[in-house]
């Protein structure tokens, strides 16, 4: 008995030492990484034990060298900006249209609505390299191309359907008599849905707004083949430093660390929203 | 003032008919419970007095308007549900106040503050008011449901079965509170129900629904002593009325109900004279049953053997074969009987129903 418990211990805390090494080991790295100087990084075999400096974060954001000397300024601010521009305009935009579409799907009837949603999925499970020729031929001859407008645009291939069919999950949970009560209660199709069904789907809402977020800001192929230099993300920033003559590794794990602090945020921010169940209690339990 | 109107309405759902030609006429500040067992078509009907659902065809009339094809908000109809369907993002507080925040109905902060109190008041929820209904348990979400039908003046009230999911101490109690709190409704109620007991004690008239169609609308006394057919006697009374089949003959120029060998003399009467020959079904309410170890010296009685005795408290319930049917009976706590003891099974003869087996059309009630 007790040896058996034990020994269910000691393999629960192997499985999860393993699942974290896999996980955060890579990220443990790229830290380590982004805190070694140019010597450090490139040494082999690695080395653990290292002065740490913030060179690379300097050099970076600031536009210091080694030595606290000033170098030509840095894009990588202005990549940064740009993400977090396209993101969050992305985000809105989806919001706004996927909160309706998911509630139309999941209350009403009407013609070729399961057709309707299955396209909507059907974008997602479409290689995004199958849209992009088409996109990039009409985005050139619209002047799309390059512009935040456009990127937007594209994103929404990524982020809307998503949004949509999870929505319309959480908008299904809802039990239509508490729609049905607050409609015989005194409000319109309106009311209801802006004082009962959207606070109801709070927590969805923050889930699929944190996700979305993060594909949109992680995106790497839309990015890359419809924008340009005035609409560069981080993502396309960090391959840059892929030189033609040598590789800034620590600049690179710099903008890597960087780029991830929105996501972390975020995710800090909402994580206590991605727990379903607000509805208990509703009908009866 | 509020009285309504159903006329020919129909409601199906693709190829089911939910609802088939129901005509419903429920008077002002009347106390109207809708009977019957589940899928009988009783929630529907009410849904589409609140407008929920859609009337297939048919008119609903409020006050004389016709109202079928108005939203629910339109309406001035307040509705408990089954399901209490209370808002779980909201206190207590915001749950009742709900109905009063609508903008069409212009309520200040203050008068939707007291009406809030008013109705936590008569509820006994005034100190649970900052809960959330999760919190709660389901006397106090029932309560909470109640309130928020309460909180405004409806022409109509509408009850989905709003006692069902509590137990039963609770359920009789809330029975007895909504009985006394009838005064504050001060409006017309459609109250919905399977508990044939609920309806007796509650309603002012009673309409018995089943598969959609109404059998029978009466007072209680009406629906439970003169039911208009077998259905509605089945649907009344718990343990349910006992059946037998038998056939009308003549006997020496009076009636009698006849089954086998056994013979029981009915009373005279045109009615029954004109059914000799037909197939009948004898009912017989287990509180009417008396079981006898004496051979009783009147013709009402029939052969029997105890099958079972289960002891409930105050009174018992036998079950006794009669032959192939078994029928039940409520006698004595202290009355033991023992197993396949052969019993009279008496009654008196003013307590004998006549259904006619085909169409179960009643023939004779109580008291004929």
């Amino acid at each position: 008995m007790m040896t058996s418990r034990l020994f269910r211990r000691i393999l629960k805390a192997l499985g999860l030492g393993a699942y974290f090494t896999f996980a955060l080991g890579p990220i443990v790295w790229i830290a380590m990484m982004s805190l070694k100087n140019s010597n450090d990084v490139i040494a082999s075999p690695p080395k653990f034990v290292f002065t740490p400096t913030l060179e690379n974060y300097k050099a970076i954001t600031v536009g210091l060298d080694a030595h606290d000397v000033e170098t030509a300024r840095p894009d990588y601010p202005k990549y940064f900006l740009n993400t977090l521009i396209i993101a969050s305009a992305t985000v809105a935009v989806s919001l706004l249209l996927g909160t309706f579409a998911a509630y139309s799907l999941a209350r009403f009837s009407f013609r070729f609505k399961e057709d309707i949603a299955f396209t909507f999925l059907s974008f997602r499970f479409a290689p995004e390299l199958m849209v992009i020729l088409p996109l990039y031929v009409v985005f050139q001859k619209t002047g799309l191309i390059d512009s935040f407008t456009g990127l937007t645009a594209a994103y929404q291939l990524i982020t809307l359907p998503f949004l949509i069919w999870v929505l319309r999950g959480f908008f299904e949970d809802i039990p239509r008599e508490i729609e049905q009560a607050a409609r015989v209660d005194g409000y319109t199709w309106w009311g209801v849905f802006r004082r009962i069904s959207l606070p109801l789907v709070k927590p969805g809402i923050a889930a699929v707004v944190i996700l979305s977020f993060i594909f949109a800001w992680n995106n790497f192929i839309f990015a890359m083949i419809l924008g340009g230099e005035r609409t560069q993300t981080v993502t396309l920033g960090i391959l840059g430093f892929i030189g033609y003559e040598r590789v800034l590794w620590g600049h690179m794990a710099a903008a890597t660390m960087i780029c991830v602090i929105p996501e972390l945020i975020l995710a800090f921010f909402v994580q206590n929203y991605i727990v379903r169940g607000l509805t208990f209690g509703a009908v009866k339990g | 003032m509020a009285d309504i109107v159903l006329e020919h309405v129909r409601k199906c759902y693709g190829d089911h008919e939910a609802v088939c030609d129901l005509n419903l006429e429920i008077r002002d500040q009347e106390f109207f419970v809708i009977l019957g067992e589940s899928g009988a078509g009783k929630t529907t009907t009410l849904k589409m007095i609140a407008g929920i659902e859609p009337v297939t065809s048919g008119a609903i009339l409020l006050n004389g308007q016709p109202i079928q094809n108005l939203t629910p908000e339109e309406r001035d109809c307040a509705m408990v549900f089954e399901t209490y369907a209370l808002y779980p993002h909201l206190s207590v507080y915001e749950n009742i106040a709900f109905p009063l925040r609508a903008p069409k109905r212009r309520t200040t902060d203050d008068q939707i503050d007291q009406a809030v109190l008013r109705v936590a008041r008569i509820l006994g929820m005034d100190t649970f008011l900052d809960r959330r209904p999760a919190t709660l348990s389901g006397g106090q979400r029932q309560r909470v449901a109640l309130g928020r039908a309460l909180v405004r003046q409806p022409a109509v009230f509408l009850m989905d079965e709003p006692l069902s999911h509590l137990d039963a101490r609770l359920r009789n109690e809330m029975r007895t509170e909504i009985k006394a709190m009838r005064e504050s409704f001060g409006s017309t109620i459609v109250y919905v129900t399977h508990d044939y007991s609920e309806a007796l004690a509650l309603g002012d008239r009673i309409a018995i629904m089943h598969r959609g169609r109404v059998e029978q609308v009466g007072t209680p006394s009406q629906v439970f002593r003169r039911p208009q057919n077998r259905l509605v006697a089945e649907t009344l009374g718990d343990p349910p009325m006992n059946f037998l089949s038998g056939t009308i003959s003549l006997d020496q120029d009076r009636s009698v109900f006849t089954n086998g060998s056994w013979r029981i003399p009915l009373p005279a009467s045109p009615r029954l004279r004109r059914c000799v020959g037909k197939e009948v079904c004898l009912g017989l309410r287990p509180q009417h049953i008396r079981l006898e170890r004496a051979r009783p010296d009147t013709p009402f009685w029939l052969p029997s053997k105890l099958f079972v005795q289960e002891l409930l408290g105050d009174h018992a319930v036998a079950s006794v074969a009669v032959g192939d049917y078994l029928f039940m009976a409520l006698c004595e706590a202290d009355q033991a009987y023992s197993l396949d003891e052969p019993l009279y099974l008496a009654w008196a003869p003013e307590h004998m129903y006549l259904f006619l087996e085909d169409t179960g059309e009643i023939l004779l009630a109580e008291g004929d």
